[in-house]
């Protein structure tokens, strides 16, 4: 499916970034083993690698990712044990462990690379750091999760029988064709509308795959309309007939989620079953049919917004006094259970006054209001009713966070216990007679007059119209509105405080007094969170990396083409008629987009430098040696290709620099150096490029050990004269090393000439410092990107080349008398005392100079590699970047040559590969 | 139908996995990368299902779940947790936060359009 192909991408893409995080993590952790942070975040990149790896079954990884996930949690377990008991942590991440935590994440990394290849992953031994995981953790009881099942519970008699005969005519028939009937029940938790499970949903969903043939439910719980809580189920026990084709299982899965907050059976019933099961008399206590099958396929979920009105009066008051001792006994009994209730409230006001927060208590709070909102309906106590549904409400509103809970409020719960109270005992007063008190049970209440609760209910409805208001609005609310909302100030206050407005709101409440600074605070923070809700869309975008290169070549022409056209003569003649300007202006915008599409090929070096840390760790660790790699520069961007080819050398160099310079923690102190040996990694701009150092403190490079290697290898001639930097560029030639040891790590000589040749192939350079005893600064230098370069332009004859100025030294005339000829070795001048070879273009390329002697001409000296030569040419035309064009493959291998680019003038220029010219001209 | 679904994961190939699947049987899905994004996403709209993870930072799912159950606007909304945790004590307490369902990781898209399905037809 292509769909898989496009996730996979996006899958290998966030692999990738997350094995890179892991690494730097992990690092951390090594230094900081008791961060609960770090491994809570190595935890959840590996948790998402498996669960990724899953979708796409690429198992190995999947159980690989897992058995580090076990591991990780476990260290967190212990941690957290630790501190309750406020013990030092520090051994809990053992070396051990994160040391097979590396492990398991080069595998991981490697298992990547090898699907991304399309290879599989056998051959890594994932297994085996998986058992060594398993080795590292404590027997754990493997609970496989027990998914809940429906139970079987056996046949209910009394429920077939209450089932009508016309029904069980029709069951009979379902039995006959085939199907298989269940009797099914379902009795879930009262607040299963809380986890969003909706049993009307099971029913659809069993319908969609059968019929329900009969249902009743108990009705034995229904309270009265205006004390039904919509929120909660009052019918708890469901049992239903269902005739299908499925089988069982499809009853269990379509209750899958339910059976978590209930319990579900089914029982398969026969004929016979149905038979049995004659209805003597249909029992008292069962319900009826409440619910008609049909109906279920069109009903739709009951609306839980609507109000519940506190309308009707409540349960009929019996006339006879022979039933009056009943109804006196439930006075008493509500008298005693509201006083109860009441005490409850209060303590739990207080407390959530001191705490501010917490769910629970405002449930304690609402319940018993609730409670005896419903009570008083039933015996119509309409006052009370009233001031506990408005509160109620309110709660409401509290429990949902749309009404904070301040002093205010608190303020308001309080004043309504009150006049509960006061309400409650002058209950006794007014229903003397419809209860029928007697004298003697009056007076054993406190006596308190009715009261009118009526501003009471007025104030808890403005409050909440007004938290309804803000609510509703789109935008955020102002300051202003939410602390009238609060009740903090009065619409007064506001409107006199607005008038100041020159200074701003809150600065004016709290220096008029009117409200105190931290209410002025909250309000802000409320502000705040409301506003940063509205979030900015994401600032970047994946763009395929094809894409880029195509727009960079394009761009390449485009600057090539505008060239052509400033440079054309029939342009120039129309100089001063405005045309320039135009096409200056379009040369303007050309570079324009050169320089933004060639930055969208740019990356920080951030990721490749961390991952040197890593390098730098193992390596030390491997050899032996206490390193400590510093890094700085990292957000230093580089083009993406060279960002890509520069991680191989960076590798090499810095492992030789482990190796091989920086000395032994023994060595060093004797020495009189830090046992501690630092390495330097850092990157900055220099002069249009960019340049990467790596400076160690160790040994340094020896000149004669290199000079002693090279005579015995034959690369040199003995007594040569060689300058110090050519010396310390010998070690780029292949199978050079003058480690003694060969190590596992490096000393066998066929790293650096790699080095060099893939620092050749990003055209950069590199140079070489070093002092024996102090240590070795080894720096690259790099274009900012590959497709341009900054090249000097020469011109030889009718011909035009172009020497990268990287390359370039210095340019000079020199005099007649510093050219020497040397037999067999051609021209040689003489610059400040050093001897440089001479390159006549003119004869390379078989064309006609302008100027035969030198010290007509201009010499151009360049430099590669610690070699230099001086390059003649005719004269310099002028400094301008230049978009490389690869001259194809009948000219890959001319020796001299790198490239071609369109000059100005329309003609071709060939770049000049300057170390492939020396090396020539030298050899 | 145009029913809109709400997705939580911090990873991108999960979040993709998700849309890709259900909007082919013609949900709406709005991804969301974290419980505090997802949060502000919820204000102002409506959702007929929510799927969450519960390993993700600034906002774990069982924190999500428990402020979800807060708004009115979502209070009974079914909520699927997807995630890998398979422990009993975790499904407790995503129960207790007002989970209505939980899919283990790794799963099939067939798997996760049933369940959708199940609790939203």
């Amino acid at each position: 499916m292509e769909d898989i192909e496009k996730l996979k991408v996006t899958f290998y893409s966030e692999a990738d970034d997350i094995l890179n995080n892991l690494d730097g993590l992990l690092l951390n952790l090594e230094h900081d083993p008791g961060n609960r942070e770090t491994i809570d975040a190595v935890f959840r990149n590996m948790h998402t690698l498996k669960g990724s790896s899953g979708i796409f079954e690429f198992h190995s990884i999947e159980r690989l990712a897992h058995a580090c996930e076990d591991l990780l949690d476990f260290m967190r377990t212990v941690l957290a044990l630790s501190e309750a008991k406020k013990e030092d942590a520090g051994e809990i991440s053992s070396e051990k462990m994160i040391d097979t935590l590396f492990v398991g994440l080069d595998q991981i990394k490697d298992m990547l690379s090898h699907i991304q290849a399309g290879q599989g992953t056998t051959g890594i031994a994932y297994e085996d750091t998986v058992k060594n995981i398993r080795a590292l953790l404590p027997e754990k009881d493997h609970q496989e999760v027990a998914s809940n099942s429906i139970r079987d519970s056996g046949l209910n008699k009394a429920f077939l029988r209450s089932i009508e005969k016309s029904h069980r005519d029709t069951i009979i028939e379902h039995l006959r064709s085939g199907k298989r009937v269940f009797q099914v029940s379902i009795a879930l938790s009262k607040y299963c509308f809380y986890k969003g499970m909706d049993p009307l949903l099971l029913l659809k969903n069993l319908s969609a795959g059968g019929d329900i043939l009969f249902i009743i439910s108990s009705t034995e719980h229904l309270p009265s309309l205006d004390e039904l809580n919509p929120f909660m189920l009052y019918l708890d026990d469901i049992w239903l007939i269902l005739s299908t084709e499925q089988n069982c299982e499809f009853i269990n899965d379509v209750c899958e989620f339910a059976l978590a907050i209930g319990d579900i059976t089914a029982h398969s019933i026969t004929g016979d079953d149905v038979n049995a099961a004659i209805p003597a008399n249909l029992p008292a206590n069962l319900p009826a049919n409440l619910i008609d099958a049909d109906h279920i396929e069109s009903t739709n979920r009951i609306s839980r917004e609507d109000d519940w009105g506190m309308e009707g009066n409540g349960i009929n008051m019996p006339e006879s006094a022979a039933d009056s001792s009943g109804l006196k006994n439930i006075f008493f009994e509500f008298m005693e259970e509201s006083n109860s209730y009441l005490a409850e409230i209060e303590s739990s006001i207080l407390l959530l006054e001191k705490k501010k927060d917490g769910l629970n208590i405002v449930n304690e709070i609402f319940r018993p209001f609730h409670t005896i909102k419903g009570n008083c309906g039933y015996l119509g106590f309409k006052e009370i009713g009233r001031v506990c549904h408005s509160i109620e409400t309110l709660l409401d509103g509290v429990r949902n966070s749309t009404i904070p809970v301040n002093q205010n409020i608190i303020d308001i719960l309080l004043e309504t216990v009150d006049a509960v109270k006061r309400l409650r005992l002058s209950l006794p007063m007014s229903v003397k007679d419809r209860f029928g008190l007697t004298d003697a049970e009056l007076s054993q209440y406190l006596q308190y007059d009715v009261i009118d609760a009526r501003p009471l209910i007025q104030k808890i409805d403005t409050l909440l119209n007004l938290s309804s208001t803000i609510k509703d609005q789109k935008s955020p609310p102002r300051i202003g509105e939410i602390l009238l909302a609060t009740g903090d100030i009065t619409e007064d206050q506001l409107n006199r405080a607005l008038k100041l407005q020159e200074r701003r709101l809150g600065e004016i409440l709290v220096d008029e007094g009117i409200v105190p600074e931290d209410k002025v605070k909250t309000a802000l923070e409320i502000q705040e969170y409301q506003k940063t809700n509205v979030k900015a869309p994401a600032g970047a975008i994946k763009v395929d990396t094809e894409k880029v290169d195509s727009l960079v070549n394009l761009v390449g022409e485009l600057v090539i083409t505008q060239t052509l056209i400033r440079e054309n003569p029939s342009i120039a003649q129309f100089a001063g008629q405005g045309i320039q300007k135009d096409i200056s202006h379009l040369g303007k915008i050309t570079r324009e987009i050169q320089d933004q599409v060639m930055s969208m090929r740019m990356l920080p070096l951030k990721q490749t430098f961390q991952k040197m840390m890593r390098v730098v760790r193992d390596v030390a660790k491997k050899a032996g040696k206490n390193v400590d790699l510093i890094i700085s520069g990292e957000d230093t961007e580089l083009d993406k290709t060279v960002i890509e080819e520069i991680s191989d050398p960076l590798v090499h160099i810095l492992r030789n620099a482990v190796d091989h310079g920086i000395e032994s923690p023994e060595k060093r102190s004797q020495k009189g150096k830090p046992e501690k040996g630092g390495i330097y990694l850092s990157a900055f701009h220099r002069g249009g490029s960019i340049v990467i150092e790596i400076k160690d403190d160790g040994q340094g490079l020896c000149k004669e050990k290199i000079l002693r290697k090279a005579v015995e290898k034959g690369l040199l001639e003995d007594a040569v004269e060689i300058t110090d930097q050519q010396i310390y560029h010998l070690i780029f030639q292949a199978g050079f090393s003058t480690a003694e040891k060969v190590t596992d790590i490096s000393g066998r000589g066929v790293g650096m000439d790699v080095v060099r040749r893939n620092i050749e192939k990003l055209r950069g350079r590199i140079d070489i410092q070093s002092k024996e005893g102090s240590g070795t600064s080894i720096s690259i230098t790099l274009p900012l990107t590959l497709a341009i370069i900054d090249g000097m332009v020469v011109q030889v004859g009718c011909e035009k080349y172009i020497i990268p100025t990287l390359s370039i030294e210095e340019s000079y005339r020199p005099k007649h008398e510093e050219i020497i000829t040397v037999q067999e070795k051609g021209e040689i001048c003489n610059l400040r005392g050093s001897l440089l070879p001479l390159i006549r273009l003119s004869e390379l390329y078989k064309i006609e100079p302008r100027y035969k002697k030198p010290s007509e001409a201009l010499l151009v000296v360049v430099e590669s590699d610690g070699m230099r030569a001086s390059i003649m040419v005719d004269e310099l035309v002028g400094q301008q970047q230049v978009v490389i064009k690869t001259l194809g493959d009948t000219f890959k291998n001319i020796k001299g040559i790198a490239g071609g680019t369109i000059l100005g003038d329309g003609k071709v220029g060939l770049i000049l590969d300057v170390r492939g010219l020396i090396e020539s001209a030298l050899f | 139908m145009g029913k809109n679904i709400l997705a939580v994961d911090d990873s991108v190939t999960m979040r993709q996995t998700i849309s890709t699947t259900l909007e082919k049987e013609g949900y709406s899905v709005t991804l969301a990368n974290d419980g505090m994004d997802a949060i502000s996403k919820l204000n102002g709209n409506k959702y007929h299902v929510i799927v969450t993870d519960i390993n993700m930072p600034n906002m774990d799912g069982i924190r999500f779940i428990q402020e979800v159950r807060k708004l009115a606007s979502h209070k009974f909304t079914p909520i699927i947790v997807l995630t890998t945790e398979s422990q009993p004590e975790k499904k407790e307490e995503g129960k207790n936060a007002g989970a209505t369902g939980w899919i283990i990781k790794p799963f099939k898209p067939e798997q996760l359009i049933a369940v959708v399905k199940k609790v939203c037809p």
